[in-house]
C-alpha cells in the first residue's frame, strides 16, 4: 500500500515537472498532495493529513490557478 | 533539450538529496527518545487534552505556533498589498483595454468569466455550509480528535471560498447575496480581533509561569484544557479569516 502510494507521487511529481501545459502541472501537484494526505493517514498521522488535504490540496492549487490566469498558461521553451 | 537538461539536473538534485537522507534512515543508531518519554508519559495529565499532538503543540510549543501565525500574517500581508499594486497600475496604465474586454464580455450574455457553468456556482454555494461546519467542527475538537486550530482555519477559509465563488454575479447557488457576513471587511475585522484575542491568551499566564503558559490551575473550577481550546479557536479563526481574505482577493481580481 505504502509503496503503491509512494511511486504514484513521484509519478504525478515527475508529470508536474515535464509538462507543457501549467495547468496540468498544477492538478498532478494536487494529486501528489491527496496522495501525500493519504500516506500520512495510512501511517497513523491524521493531523498531518488534515493539513496536508487542505494547504497542499486546497489552498495552494486555488493560487497556483490564480498566478497561471494572470501569467501564461504554458510552458515557454 | 533545454528541457532534459533541466530534468537531468533535477534528477541529479533529488539523487543528491536521497543520499544526504537515506543514510538517516536506514542507520541503527537509535533515536533520543528522552523528550518523547516524558511527553508521553505527562502530556495528557498536564494539559488535559486528549489528541497528544494538539497536547505538545499548544500546551509545550504554544509560542511555536505564534510565530507560525505571525509568519502567515506577513505572508497574506505582502501578498495582499502586491495584488492591490498590480490591480492598481494595470488599471491606470490600460484603462481603454480593459473597457474593450469588458463589453466583450457583457456580449457573452449574463457570464462575467470565461467558462461560466451553473453546475460549479450551484455545488459551490450548497457544499459551503457543510464544509463552514466541518471547519468548526476540526477547529473545535482539535483537543480530542484529530485537528486544531490550523487545519480547521484553513478548512474554514475553504468553506468562504466556496461561497465567494457561489455568490459571484449572476451565481445562482449564491447564499443570501445582500448579506456582508463573508466580505472583505467582516474578515479583517475577524482577522485583528482573532489575533488580539490570540496575543491577549499568550501573555495570560505570564505572571503565573511566563509567556504562552496555562494560566489556569490544574484542579481549579476550569479545567486546564479550556485554555488549549480556546487558542485553537483563536488561531483557527486568524488563520481561516486570514487565508479567506487572501483567497477573496485573488477571486475579485481574476473576475476583472
Amino acid at each position: 500500500m505504502i509503496e503503491l502510494i509512494l511511486v504514484l507521487v513521484v509519478a504525478a511529481s515527475i508529470y508536474a515537472l515535464i509538462a507543457n501545459d501549467l495547468l496540468y502541472g498544477v492538478i498532478a501537484l494536487s494529486i501528489s498532495s491527496v496522495l501525500c494526505a493519504l500516506l500520512f493517514y495510512v501511517l497513523h498521522a491524521p493531523d498531518v493529513a488534515i493539513t496536508e488535504a487542505a494547504v497542499g490540496a486546497g489552498v495552494s492549487t486555488l493560487i497556483f490557478v490564480w498566478a497561471i490566469r494572470r501569467t501564461e498558461r504554458r510552458d515557454t521553451e | 533539450m533545454k528541457r532534459w537538461l533541466e530534468t537531468t539536473i533535477a534528477a541529479a538534485a533529488l539523487i543528491a538529496a536521497a543520499a544526504v537522507f537515506i543514510p538517516l534512515v536506514v542507520a541503527d543508531r537509535p533515536w533520543p527518545a528522552g523528550v518523547r518519554d516524558i511527553l508521553a508519559a505527562e502530556g495528557y495529565r498536564e494539559t488535559g487534552a486528549e489528541n497528544l499532538v494538539s497536547a505538545i503543540y499548544l500546551g509545550y510549543r504554544a509560542f511555536d505556533t505564534i510565530g507560525e501565525t505571525i509568519v502567515l500574517l506577513t505572508a497574506l500581508l505582502g501578498s495582499i498589498s502586491l495584488i492591490g499594486k498590480a490591480a492598481n497600475s494595470e488599471r491606470r496604465i490600460g484603462s481603454e483595454a480593459e473597457i474593450e474586454t469588458d463589453s466583450d464580455r457583457r456580449g457573452n450574455g449574463p457570464a462575467t468569466g470565461h467558462r461560466r457553468t451553473e453546475l460549479i456556482d450551484t455545488v459551490a454555494g450548497k457544499l459551503a455550509p457543510i464544509v463552514l461546519l466541518f471547519g468548526m467542527y476540526v477547529m473545535a475538537f482539535g483537543h480530542r480528535s484529530p485537528g486544531g486550530g490550523f487545519q480547521g482555519g484553513v478548512v474554514l477559509a475553504s468553506g468562504v471560498v466556496f461561497i465567494a465563488l457561489g455568490r459571484r454575479e449572476g451565481g445562482v447557488g449564491a447564499i443570501a447575496p445582500h448579506r456582508k457576513i463573508f466580505s472583505i471587511a467582516t474578515l479583517s475585522a475577524v482577522e485583528a480581533a482573532a489575533f488580539a484575542a490570540l496575543l491577549l491568551l499568550a501573555s495570560a499566564g505570564t505572571v503565573a509561569g511566563g509567556f504562552t503558559a496555562n494560566p489556569l490551575p490544574p484542579d481549579g473550577v476550569v479545567p486546564p484544557v479550556a485554555f488549549i481550546i480556546a487558542m485553537n479557536a483563536a488561531i483557527g479563526l486568524k488563520v481561516g479569516s486570514g487565508v479567506a481574505l487572501l483567497c477573496v482577493f485573488m477571486l475579485k481580481d481574476a473576475k476583472r
